[in-house]
């Protein structure tokens, strides 16, 4: 899995791209790790790029926004594609994530 | 829905693979392949690959702690009615009485994996009476009715 980053004002924007799975899902917890080491604290993971993910992924996205608050941060999701969306629904992860259907909305949600 | 081309099948359709993260994707793709053969929903077809996703992930952790040289056997029984997946492994025997899925009202990053499968599939089962290791089974109804499992 590739993972590309942008930085909106406050915010950074990641894009993993492909599926997440048990296999390659640390990528996204590195990616979390290196942008919180480098101070950048308030995420958005932009999901429209990934067809596929198992709750291994999704404990990352957990794992991440729990550390990130507890440092002063956040993380919040956008963009998931319907296959995605169902297992947060299933699992009810949703609410904890935040989930938004496009980046605009995600970036509004940081106040910014 | 597409049209089904597997139909009934004597003998069922067998992987065996290293217990390493990264078959999941190849067993996942081919469930998936399966399934669209026997003219399952996208739905369900996602459910099918997600479940089998989750079930080898838990073995491949809690079964063999990791260890990539042991080995799954995987097989695929198309029925006239349903997809049989069978879970073969070789490790610690787990208590089925233990197998539980988390409760969803704590949010915590592990152990969705259980609740995934028995929320995705009609029948999830587990057979301990092997001499060594445990066979999971699940089944997905073409029908998408659930039965009681043992």
């Amino acid at each position: 899995m590739k993972i590309s980053d942008k930085t909106i004002g406050s915010v950074t924007v990641l894009y993993p791209d492909g599926e997440a799975d048990a296999y390659n899902c640390s990528v996204i917890k590195q990616a979390i790790t290196r942008l919180a080491d480098e101070g950048r604290h308030l995420l958005l993971v932009n999901l429209s790029g990934v067809p596929y993910m198992d709750s291994s992924a999704i404990g990352m996205l957990v794992a991440g926004k729990t550390s990130l608050r507890k440092q002063g941060g956040d993380l919040k999701v956008c963009c998931p594609v319907k296959a995605v969306s169902k297992v947060f629904e299933i699992t009810r992860v949703g609410s904890f994530l935040e989930i938004f259907p496009d980046e605009s909305g995600g970036l509004a949600a940081f106040g910014g | 829905m597409g049209r089904r081309v597997l139909v009934s099948m004597d003998k069922p359709i067998h992987l065996s693979i290293p217990a390493s993260t990264m078959m999941i994707s190849a067993v996942r793709n081919c469930a998936a392949s399966i399934a669209a053969g026997m003219a399952f929903t996208e739905d369900q077809i996602d459910n099918i690959k997600l479940s089998i996703d989750e079930a080898l992930a838990n073995v491949i952790k809690h079964v063999y702690g990791g260890e990539s040289s042991k080995r799954i056997d995987v097989y695929f029984s198309v029925e006239a009615k349903s997809l049989k997946i069978r879970i073969r492994d070789y490790g610690r025997k787990v208590d089925p009485r233990e197998i539980k899925p988390r409760r969803l009202d704590r949010v915590e990053p592990h152990g969705l994996g259980v609740f995934i499968m028995q929320k995705m599939m009609d029948r999830v089962e587990y057979d301990t009476s092997p001499e060594v290791g445990t066979e999971l089974v699940m089944v997905k109804e073409l029908s998408g009715k659930k039965r009681r499992g043992k």
